[in-house]
């Protein structure tokens, strides 16, 4: 039997009993008429088997000899610095959006992306990120009509 | 004899000047759209509905038409170049398009691309007019029970085919299902899993949720582990295949052209399952299995035909019966409507103009692809050849308009990033994201099938394994699920389908 990894198949059963505890209160009805948890239900129940199955039993060499090892290391590594710094530029991006509005919002959001603290140069940086936020402009609002968020600028 | 008069009326249409610029604009945009990871042809689709407006009907769903099939050409392409699929489609292709790509070989790959899209696309168009009427009826025929058991089967056969675990396949597809219920319920109008949170109370969106787990996920795993990015520093080649490459493409096209036609009518088949089960087939009908994912010919001719078979067969139950068969058929079905039209079976008699003129247009969108793409495989090139410091951000920015434009609001903004740090760690851990998205696209219509098919049976689940049809998808899909507890099983699975 494919077996994966014991941590792996706990977080699948809690997540799997978290859906049925969640469908359950919203009513799964019956076969007659089926509530709006029903086909939920089922999707949490069959996380919960899967789960089951991923954990490989106790002393048994046959199982652990198909057991994908990597599982078992821890879950998630610590991400790189980089990583977390676009993460965190991103949700920010999305804070500062409707208030500053996007060209504003952008050009910063740019800047913070292409700017390579290594080299430390800005102009490049800076101008890169004129050239993407006024081109992306003419094209998405302009030329194509979307409605992108003025902000602080409400006459453009 | 009619059937070429309404032809030759839609060409007429279709060869007007506005409308062979609408059509050039669509499929040039769609390929476009393709190349560039993280944005798919829904939301270039929903970037350009607004722009249809100002059009005549015809017009505007030409435009439409065209960046749905120009997509899926111009995803294959960074499929091979860069290993990023840049629509969920071709994301079969990076299997083997990408290994040739490191061979030396992107140019032979681009090429059978380009042209197993065109013959399958072409006669993915003659089907779609020869046969529209009788399929739309036999399709007809299918009860809920039916369409159940298929949606069921479709997606075992999807996760059977995902690279890596068949435990996690069927973990990420049971996500994918949950995920789809968020949002009100059709039913009973009662909120599911919004946990107070207004912006889900229609649910997540798909194209929120596909940018996050293919775009943003890409690119955070690109940042986390920079080296394992390859940029392609060989040549293209010769775009030309061979002879022995048209030797071993020339039935992988013609298989793929037939699955993806047949697929695409399917609700939820369509072009994504097509090229998986193109893959799969062409794996198990070649004398050498052992080099599909290490850079076969075949696993790019097969799966690129049918997922351009696919994108025209889906045209037919759309235009005869007013049904989407997938997402972008939804758009296309919401387009009509905004422009007075009553999608169903009248549609062809009170609309010929649109249909007929839609057909032909998808002839000459083909011509035009084929004609432009080829040269233009230089330009795209260029473009995927920038350092990806300097790509990256651009990918974001895309997939941050792409997603905001939608509804012009930043919660699916927020909704991208937390799919796109879900999609990251998932896949960090050998998890495949495309389960999950396709569960997550047929759910809300399984969901309804099995709601539909129990009420006529008046509660008996036992409808599902009395009819026919149903009990034959239902016994395979029950047999994929049962080949992940069983080692023998398992080991003819490895054989289909390459492991890492």
């Amino acid at each position: 039997m494919e077996r994966v990894g014991t941590k792996e198949g706990i977080i699948w059963i809690v997540v799997g009993g978290l859906i049925c505890f969640l469908s359950g209160r919203i009513g799964l009805g019956s076969f007659h008429e089926p509530g709006p948890g029903f086909v939920a239900f089922a999707s949490g129940l069959s996380l919960v088997v899967i789960g089951l199955i991923m954990i490989p039993p106790r002393k048994s060499s046959r199982s652990v000899s198909v057991t994908d090892h990597r599982a078992d290391r821890p879950f998630l590594k610590l991400p790189k610095i980089s990583l977390v710094y676009t993460v965190l530029v991103l949700v920010g991006y999305g804070l500062m959006l409707d208030r500053w509005g996007y060209l504003l919002t952008t050009f910063l959001l740019m800047f913070a992306l292409f700017y390579d603290r290594a080299a430390n140069r800005l102009l490049p940086s800076v101008l890169a990120s004129l050239l993407t936020v006024v081109s992306t402009y003419l094209i998405f609002e302009t030329w194509l009509r979307v409605q992108l968020p003025r902000g602080i600028f409400p006459w453009w | 004899m009619n059937l070429f008069h309404d032809l030759s009326y839609g060409f007429g249409i279709a060869l007007q000047p506005i409308n062979l610029l609408t059509c050039f604009i669509g499929v040039f945009f769609g390929t476009l759209i393709g190349v560039l990871p993280g944005i798919g042809p829904v939301g270039a689709m929903s970037l350009l509905l607004p722009v249809t407006f100002g059009m005549s009907p015809v017009s505007g769903i030409i435009m439409l038409a065209g960046i749905f099939y120009g997509s899926m050409y111009g995803g294959s392409t960074t499929s091979i170049l860069v290993n990023i699929p840049g629509e969920a489609a071709s994301v079969v292709t990076c299997l083997d398009g990408y290994q040739m790509a490191l061979k030396g070989r992107a140019g032979p790959a681009l090429g059978i691309a380009a042209f197993g899209s065109f013959i399958a696309g072409t006669l993915g168009v003659v089907g779609l007019m020869f046969v529209a009427n009788p399929l739309a009826e036999i399709a007809l025929k299918f009860g809920p029970a039916e369409y159940f058991s298929l949606m069921v089967l479709g997606l075992s056969i999807l996760i059977y085919l995902t690279q890596g675990s068949l435990l996690r396949g069927f973990a990420m597809a049971g996500l994918g299902v949950f995920l789809s219920l968020i949002g009100q319920d059709l039913n009973s109008g009662q909120p599911r899993f919004t946990f107070g949170l207004q912006g889900l109370i229609d649910g997540v969106g798909l194209v929120p949720l596909v940018m996050g787990l293919f775009g943003i996920s890409e690119v955070l795993l690109n940042l986390d582990s920079p080296e394992n990015r390859i940029i392609l520093k060989t040549g293209i080649g010769h775009l030309l295949p061979n002879r022995e490459d048209w030797k071993r493409s020339a039935k992988p096209i013609a298989r793929g052209t037939l699955i993806g036609f047949f697929l695409g009518i399917l609700p939820g088949g369509g072009a994504i399952i097509s090229s998986f089960v193109s893959y799969a087939i062409e794996k198990k009908y070649s004398r050498t299995p052992e080099e599909f994912g290490r850079g076969a010919i075949e696993g790019v001719a097969g799966p690129e035909s049918a997922n351009n078979a696919a994108s025209s067969s889906g045209f037919i139950p759309l235009f005869s019966l007013g049904i989407p068969t997938n997402v972008v058929t939804a758009l296309l079905l919401g387009a009509l409507m905004i422009h007075g039209m009553r999608p169903g079976p009248l549609l062809i008699s009170k609309h010929p103009e649109v249909f007929w003129g839609t057909v032909a247009s998808m002839y000459v969108g083909n011509v035009m692809l084929l004609v432009l793409n080829l040269p233009l495989i230089g330009i795209w090139v260029k473009v995927l050849k920038i350092p990806y410091k300097t790509l990256f951000p651009l990918i974001i920015l895309f997939c941050l308009i792409g997603v905001y434009s939608l509804n012009n609001t930043t919660f699916d903004i927020y909704v991208m990033l937390v799919f796109g740090v879900l999609g990251y760690v998932l896949r960090k851990q050998k998890y495949e994201p495309a389960p999950l998205v396709m569960a997550f696209i047929l759910s809300p219509m399984l969901e309804q099938s099995l709601y539909q098919a129990l009420l006529l049976s008046d509660g008996n689940p036992s409808t599902f394994v009395t009819r026919p049809i149903s009990c034959g998808a239902l016994a395979v899909a029950a047999l994929l699920i049962l080949s992940a507890l069983f080692p023998w099983l398992q080991k003819k699975r490895k054989a289909a389908v390459t492991e890492d």
